[in-house]
């Protein structure tokens, strides 16, 4: 169970036992984790990936009413352009206006490591509310404000006051956790407690729906309609005012489990909200059903809902049997996010592909949940690995196995699999959700294996700067700590 | 400096990984946390220019990953071991250590480990860059300093002090962080190899540590901005007695490339003949494209004649010397926005610079740490601007689409973040400039 009162979340390896060093099999992964015996084992070798900060302000800056303050050195949040043209971009397709993110950050400078600088913080949260009017602030913390002891806990209290607005602590600085996935929680626990949710007086026809940009729009505003109800996305789209009402929606559920599970389980434990925790839509048809039933159980609509579920099934299952037909024995690689990986293998089965290894870039053996923890299941003989993009390993496993395709997403993957003349198809989550994802799926990946030309092309031309015996050794996993 | 920086269009120093990664054959090592690359690597690459690093890729940059019980323990010994696994997993030419700020607050003394591989097959020098010390262009001096201080250099066989007749370090390239960087710097070795010099250029296709062992044999150094590199290219002369030229930006267009040209050709004592030859064919050629599409141009509509500048500053003072010359707009409003090290130098070097804009035209560039203020001015500018004011052209980043969309101007992306997708194309000389013109003169509607 999360603490939601401390000033800073508490990181995921310690609240969930999260790992993120892992060789063996779905089952053995499993059997660990469901007996709390699953310790993180330890790489011979490290490469740079992700950290929490980064997901911290993703996630939070989305909202479209707030500004971000990034208390560290401007570097720190420079990255969050890309997050921007993604946003804008996406809002487009999806029928939303976006105007640009904002983030403004306190550029700390060396004599700000040796004096401090929480008066440059209280500077910069006053020129952003006075530029922006914004609905509510929230600062975020880095290494350098963490290592040199800034208490910014205490300067957003003095400042909320002073600015008569909600203002929130992100304690997010990367190197508090060594999964990146802590941020999302970071951000919602600095939502919980800087945009007060309201005791419901009466419910909306609402769901709660926790997505990176709302690109499943389609598909979740006509199934929801079926039941007359609606999506409110969170964070993306979000207005800071829309957080009051949470409680008064049905249930929470969202596209990924990493991302949706810190602010479903405190709807849930403080409101009775329930946060549809056991599926998320993109992994197959029997996996899409049980999302939309598990929504209809909670309004009484379940008849209804499968008769719906069935009419639109029926226009897919021609689709779908040409599909497995032509997909039949295509040996797969996925390395996604564990919100994703062991969903879109059993789609990828479903359809009719082999899956030789399954990537996901970290575990959680237990997830934040209401009435004691729910276990995360993986229960497959499948060869499986934990790394958060390690990818001299993801070469490795690549370059023995020669998967058809490999299914990855924005975690660079590909750039190992292409210089293999290997195939590549990116799942965001919202290419696999609903029936439609399903079709669109295995659509992808045919439309990617139908012509390799540019793959291989690439292939032969392409070097890696590995060194020849990296290239010639056996070794494919790098865990040199087995999880115990 | 500013107290605060809003639409950052400058990275962190550890971003000088990518000034290592662009020279073929250099490896960095980041010594930091495990995202302080990935976000330098969206603002200088996936979102700007689209690109990526050429053999050492994004996913399998070695890192130290440093978490909060490395601040207790020191991150030293997880260093170490990130290091003697590089050796063995990567070829390479040369290892560059990259110290961000967790190493440095806690008194990490990466100096003192590195003894260690002294006698190393691979060379491997530290570049000290915590974010907190400066920009991504902190960094990218830092990374080439390291370079010119700490690679193993040998004596030339021709003598010590040899120096190669027209052999010159080209340098005021920030790989990377200029999304052109690649396909300017090919024009460059074109364009001078015209007029009889042998350009050393350090980055991209083709070139590596060679390049790299070369530089104390160069002639001289060319340094093509404001400010970048120009502190490089003094420790080039404080180490080797490499003298310099420079010239105050990488020219854009025909006025400013020829006169570039004639005064290089001066300082290098170049063949006059030669290169007034290749002035005047390279002149015809950029007047033979434009002069075609001028029908298109004037053809039922009237392109913009008023121009924002938000970029680096060597693109604020090229492109304003190119738009106000040869294109013929005025300026607006124009902004720094690279924070430069010598503010005040570069100030006086743009208004000396701005003074010979022909027909007159006044131009100032303002150098403003924080895009945030920029926007805010250039709102107020255009609030009292004479009603019926036409729409104006803006030539800035991928930050600016708002303030395109708020202030009816056609956006022109030119510095980083630029989230447009960049292949051979820059904006170096004259064919350079009839690449701009395409971008520019592609944002115009087509009402004729």
């Amino acid at each position: 169970m999360a603490n939601f009162e401390l000033d800073e979340v508490e990181v995921r390896e310690l609240r969930l036992g999260t790992i993120k060093a892992f060789y063996g099999t779905g089952e053995e992964l499993t059997a660990k984790g469901s007996c709390g015996g699953l310790g993180d084992g330890k790489r011979c070798f490290s490469t740079s990936s992700y950290c929490s900060h980064i997901t911290a302000m993703l996630d939070i800056s989305v909202i479209s009413d707030v500004v971000v303050i990034d208390h560290g050195p401007v570097g720190c949040s420079a990255g969050i352009i890309n997050w921007n043209v993604n946003y804008q971009g996406i809002a487009k397709l999806a029928g939303f206006k976006a105007r640009r993110i904002k983030v403004v950050s306190t550029n700390l400078l060396e004599a700000d490591t040796v004096y401090g600088a929480e008066e440059k913080l209280k500077r910069a949260i006053r020129t952003a509310k006075a530029r922006h009017n914004p609905g509510a602030i929230f600062v975020l913390s880095t290494c350098v404000s963490s290592v040199i002891g800034e208490d910014i806990a205490a300067v957003v209290k003095e400042l909320s006051v002073e600015l008569n607005l909600p203002i929130g602590f992100v304690g997010c600085a990367g190197l508090r956790s060594k999964v990146w996935a802590t941020g999302f929680d970071a951000s919602k626990h600095a939502i919980i407690n800087a945009l007060p949710i309201k005791k419901p007086q009466a419910k909306r026809n609402v769901v709660n729906y926790i997505d990176f940009f709302a690109q499943t729009t389609p598909t979740v505003v006509k199934y929801l309609a079926a039941l007359d109800l609606k999506p409110l996305y969170l964070c993306c789209y979000s207005k800071v005012a829309d957080y009051a009402t949470l409680a008064e929606s049905v249930a929470t559920t969202g596209v990924c489990k990493t991302l949706s599970s810190y602010l479903g389980a405190y709807l849930e434990e403080t409101f009775g909200v329930p946060y549809l925790k056991n599926n998320f839509g993109i992994g197959g048809t029997e996996s899409f059903k049980s999302w939309f039933l598990d929504i209809a159980k909670v309004i009484g609509q379940e008849d209804k809902a499968l008769a719906f579920y069935h009419q639109d099934l029926e226009d897919y299952e021609p689709t779908f049997r040409e599909l497995k037909r032509r997909l039949k024995g295509v040996r797969a690689v996925v390395t996604l996010g564990p919100g994703f990986a062991f969903d879109i293998v059993s789609l990828l089965e479903e359809l009719g592909l082999e899956v030789i290894h399954a990537n996901a870039h970290h575990f959680d053996p237990v997830i934040d949940g209401v009435k004691g923890d729910v276990t995360t299941r993986f229960d497959h003989p499948v060869s499986t690995s934990i790394s958060d993009m390690q990818h001299y390993e993801t070469f490795k496993v690549l370059q023995k196995l020669k998967p058809d395709i490999l299914v990855a997403r924005v975690h660079a993957g590909q750039n190992y699999a292409l210089p293999l003349g290997i195939p590549c198809v990116s799942l965001t989550g919202f290419e696999s959700f609903g029936l439609e994802g399903i079709a669109t799926t295995g659509n992808l990946i045919l439309e990617n294996l139908a012509n390799v030309n540019l793959v291989k092309k690439l292939a032969a031309k392409t070097t890696l700067g590995f060194s020849r015996s990296f290239l010639e050794s056996n070794v494919e996993s790098f865990v040199i700590k087995e999880a115990v | 400096m500013s107290d605060c920086v809003e639409q950052t269009r400058v990275g962190c120093s550890i971003g000088g990984a990518f000034t290592a990664l662009a020279i073929p054959g250099v490896l960095p090592i980041l010594h930091s946390g495990s995202g302080c690359l990935a976000t330098n690597e969206y603002f200088l690459s996936i979102s700007n220019g689209g690109q990526a690093s050429f053999t050492y890729r994004h996913g399998a940059i070695p890192s130290s990953n440093l978490i909060d019980e490395d601040v207790v323990f020191g991150g030293l010994e997880k260093l170490e071991n990130v290091i003697d696994k590089t050796l063995e997993y990567y070829d390479s030419d040369l290892l560059v250590v990259i110290n961000g700020c967790t190493p440095a607050l806690i008194g990490d003394d990466v100096a003192q480990l590195l003894k260690k591989y002294q006698r190393s097959p691979v060379p491997v020098i530290h570049a000290d860059a915590p974010g907190f010390k400066g920009s991504n262009i902190y960094g990218h001096h830092e990374v080439l300093k390291a370079i010119i201080q700490g690679y193993p250099f040998k004596k030339s066989s021709k003598g010590q002090g040899y120096k190669e007749k027209g052999l010159v370090n080209i340098l005021g390239f920030v790989p990377s962080y200029d999304p052109h960087w690649a396909g300017a710097l090919e024009e460059v070795q074109r364009v001078l190899e015209a007029v009889g010099l042998k350009p050393n250029i350090l980055y991209g296709l083709g070139r590596g540590i060679a390049n790299v062992k070369k530089l104390p044999e160069a002639e001289f150094s060319l340094v093509l901005d404001p400010w970048v590199d120009t502190e490089v290219a003094e420790l080039l002369t404080e180490r080797f007695q490499t003298p310099v030229f420079h010239y105050p930006n990488l020219p854009i267009g025909p006025t400013d490339t020829s006169r570039f040209l004639k005064e290089l050709a001066h300082y290098a004592g170049l063949n006059p003949k030669r290169v007034n030859d290749f002035i005047k064919k390279s002149e015809d050629e950029y007047y033979f494209y434009l002069s075609r599409a001028v029908q298109w141009l004037y053809f039922g509509k009237n392109s913009p004649k008023k121009f924002f500048v938000v970029s680096t500053s060597g693109y604020a003072l090229a492109l304003t010397k190119f738009l106000v010359n040869d294109l013929g707009l005025a300026p607006a409003a124009l902004y720094a926005t690279d924070i430069p090290a010598n503010p005040d130098k570069v100030a006086d070097l743009f208004a000396q610079e701005l003074r010979s804009l022909e027909g007159g035209v006044k131009a100032n560039i303002a150098i403003q740490d924080d895009p945030g203020v920029v926007e805010e001015e250039i709102k107020s500018y255009l609030a009292k601007e004479l009603k019926g004011s036409g729409v104006h052209f803006l030539f800035g980043s991928s930050w600016d689409l708002d303030l395109a969309e708020d202030t009816r101007s056609l956006l022109v992306p030119i510095s980083a973040p630029a989230a447009t997708v960049v292949l051979a194309s820059h904006f170096f000389g004259y064919r350079g400039a009839l690449n701009l013109l395409e971008r520019i003169f592609n944002q115009v509607p087509n009402l004729g």
